[in-house]
């Protein structure tokens, strides 16, 4: 009986019985399991956690010199919410109270002809603190004060993206691109032990061994992707955003490693070389495309480029969907995963079709 | 002699195998600086950097001076957007840590204007964002020759207890992971000799065991310390990370180079399956526990329980030490726990991996 023949109906059947073969394999295998299912899960834990703390913007700021009151006060006025600690230090002791740890920062004021003018010292690792301190010492030091704007303090409604879904869709993102290589090594390794030749020899087809592993690596990426949904949605309280809408982002993304993963296969020549490819290319993708540091972090050019990567773009859309927004407002993103997944999966598919029947 | 002929023979062949592929050498030398840019570069922003969003509602020359005002400030940039629901948008996908809005009719109210500062006080940035505005909106009015130039900023001091951040911290975390990433991945080099019998054939040959494990141990050794060496050095070069003294830098990278050689073995007579299987085991393993140990992000930030979880890795005690090297210059006597706890590791990971590799080698043998 002619399992894969010609045909569209042919092809299919022949695709589902490599597929359902492939997939009782990988269910057997416990190092697969450990790196689609579990490292996920625990890369996302690990990475919520971490991330996801809640903090407050905790730091000691030491004064002194003349007029010390003067500083501490417009700190005290200043300081809102935030859980800074003041102390007064004597003269002249603003550098060792910043070596031994006790302050962040220092504001040492000190009086001149001109007016009061002031230093202000810190700590390495504690620049933002040095920082506000220095603002707040223009503030005290600045005459006359006569107009002084009030400010009033509002909530953005919806708290800013938090730890887990921030890095959910990146961890997501990230493992799924560094996934691409396996169906290329496995093509690569059926090829060298004989399987790849004797299946062709068969009635199924090459179109259908392509599909049946697409379609593998369409499960796994769908399933890693599931995972860390689930993981930071209930462990984290992550809010993905509208369901819908994750899904259409998540099966691109996807498409995406699977487009990446035909080329890799079609370009390649050995399990070596793939994995060569494999490393490159997601490397590649992930130090241009802004993962695991905020876009904000990015130096400007940067964060540019990232979001015209196609993961960058995907992380874009993420985050928008994440926020509330619509399917309108990450159209754009979502063209640019489309393009390159089109572009890079037309060209692998040529080069890989010619590799089988070769 | 005949003995260390052999030794040196077995470590050769693995450098020979292992820095002779394109991939590993990328790895080990350059994947670690360019990683280290990107880190450090965002690292040094997000440590530096309050990026601030900002609308002017309407005509109003004193609100674009107040925006102008508020972007001289020390570290602090301005985005300006087009209305409130744009500036509200990036507030909550963090694109910025608060948002100013100055309404229309600011010109107006001379002594009684407003602003709108849209921030999460839960967040440490957002919190620094408003102590910064609401400092500017104290100071607005006032002759800025007052307080403009009367503000010096001195350089940054090192610190009991302090942290380095920005290409130093990233250059440390990134020299502690792919020393440890690569030693696990060449773990998988042991699991395939094993595979094809090269471990057999190797023992069925006159050269003794002891020469093959001292020569697995010493080749990754020698691979680990050579990579951190390389790392630090061109770090130093690039992205002008200051070390500290040679000696205790030098303890450091030696003690993490032999625990990464330990556990590379350790791991390579370990795992069982086909080599790309346990390659990919081995360095998902490898980003766990880089994860964990804060070669990634700075582990003063993260909840308590994740810095106790972080004690249990190498990389975590690793980074420390380098960590007190860069931000306190300290001295071998300070880091000194550091250096005990590796040390130890370090020995019982390499008497257990050349224990089981022994074994491994031996153990076929016997059987027949």
């Amino acid at each position: 009986m002619k399992v894969g023949g010609a045909g569209l109906g042919g092809t299919v059947r022949g695709s589902w019985i490599l597929l359902r073969r492939e997939l009782a394999q990988l269910v057997r295998d416990p190092i697969a399991i450990l790196t689609i299912l579990v490292a996920p899960i625990v890369i996302a834990v690990i990475a919520s956690v971490s991330l996801g703390a809640e903090r407050s913007f905790d730091v000691t700021i030491a004064v002194s010199g003349v007029d010390e009151e003067s500083v501490a006060t417009a700190i005290d006025s200043a300081k809102g919410q935030a859980d800074i600690d003041i102390i007064v230090i004597p003269p002249h002791s603003a550098e060792e109270v910043i070596r031994r740890g006790d302050a962040d920062a220092a504001v040492v004021v000190t009086e001149s002809a001109d007016g009061p003018s002031a230093i202000v010292l810190g700590a390495v690792g504690a620049e933002m603190a040095t920082s506000v301190a220095a603002s707040v010492a223009r503030t005290a030091v600045a005459q006359p004060l006569t107009e002084a704007v009030a400010v009033e303090r509002v909530a953005p409604g919806r708290a800013p993206l938090g730890g887990s879904e921030i890095y959910g869709p990146v961890i997501a993102v990230f493992i799924v691109l560094f996934g691409v290589g396996f169906v290329a090594r496995s093509l690569h390794s059926e090829r060298q032990q004989g399987t790849l030749i004797r299946l062709l020899a068969s009635p199924i087809s090459p179109t259908a061994v392509l599909i049946s592993k697409g379609a593998l690596m369409f499960v796994v990426g769908v399933v890693e992707f599931l995972a860390i949904i689930f993981t930071t949605t209930i462990w984290f309280g992550a809010d993905w955003g509208d369901p819908l809408s994750v899904a259409l982002v998540t099966v691109l993304v996807v498409l995406l490693s699977i487009a990446i993963a035909t080329a890799i296969a079609g370009f390649s020549r050995s399990s070596a070389q793939a994995l060569a490819l494999e490393a490159a290319v997601a490397l590649t993708l992930v130090g241009v495309g802004g993962h695991m540091v905020p876009m904000r972090n990015l130096p400007d050019i940067a964060a540019i480029v990232a979001r015209y990567t196609p993961n960058g773009a995907a992380i874009d859309a993420f985050a928008e969907v994440s926020i509330g927004s619509s399917l309108g407002v990450i159209a754009g993103r979502l063209l640019i995963v489309v393009a390159f997944t089109l572009v890079i999966g037309i060209a692998g598919a040529v080069r890989i079709r010619k590799v089988l029947v070769s | 002699m005949r003995w260390l002929l052999q030794t040196l023979a077995v470590a050769r062949v693995f450098l020979r195998r292992y820095l002779f592929h394109p991939v590993n050498l990328a790895a080990t030398l350059v994947l670690p600086v360019m990683i280290a840019l990107i880190f450090g570069s965002a690292d040094e922003r997000a440590a530096t950097n309050l990026p601030l969003g900002a609308v002017v509602e309407g005509a109003s020359p004193s609100g674009e001076q107040f925006i102008d005002t508020l972007e001289a400030e020390p570290g602090v940039t301005v985005r300006m957007f087009e209305d409130r629901a744009q500036l509200l948008r990036a507030v909550r996908r963090t694109d910025v840590v608060g948002g100013v809005v100055v309404p229309e009719g600011f010109d107006a109210a001379p002594g009684g204007a407003q602003v709108l500062l849209i921030a999460d006080d839960g967040d440490p940035l957002h919190a620094a964002a408003g102590i910064v505005t609401t400092a500017v909106a104290g100071r607005f009015g006032a002759d800025p020759a007052t307080y403009m130039d009367r503000i010096e900023i001195a350089p940054a001091l090192a610190s009991e207890g302090g942290r380095s951040l920005g290409f130093p911290r990233a250059a440390a975390g990134m020299l502690v992971y792919w020393v440890f990433a690569n030693a696990m991945f060449a773990a998988a080099l042991i699991t395939e000799d094993r595979r094809r019998g090269m471990l057999s054939r190797l023992a069925s040959t006159p050269t003794p065991a002891m020469s093959i494990v001292v020569g697995e141990v010493g080749g990754r050794f020698f691979v680990a310390l050579g990579q951190s060496i390389v790392v630090a050095f061109v770090s130093s070069l690039v992205l002008g990370t200051a070390w500290g003294a040679v000696v205790p830098l030098a303890a450091v990278l030696i003690t993490a180079s032999a625990v990464a050689a330990g556990l590379s073995v350790l791991l390579g007579v370990s795992l069982r399956g086909p080599t790309t299987q346990s390659a990919t085991a081995a360095l998902a393993a490898a980003g766990v526990l880089g994860l964990l140990g804060g070669c990634f992000w700075a582990t003063d930030f993260v909840p308590p329980v994740m810095r106790t979880v972080a004690k249990l890795t190498p990389h975590a005690w690793v980074i420390d030490a380098l960590d007190e090297l860069v931000a306190q210059n300290a001295g071998v006597v300070d880091i000194a726990p550091q250096l005990a706890v590796l040390g130890l590791l370090a020995v019982a990971l390499v008497v257990l991996a050349a224990a089981r590799l022994r074994h491994a080698l031996l153990a076929p043998v016997a059987a027949t």
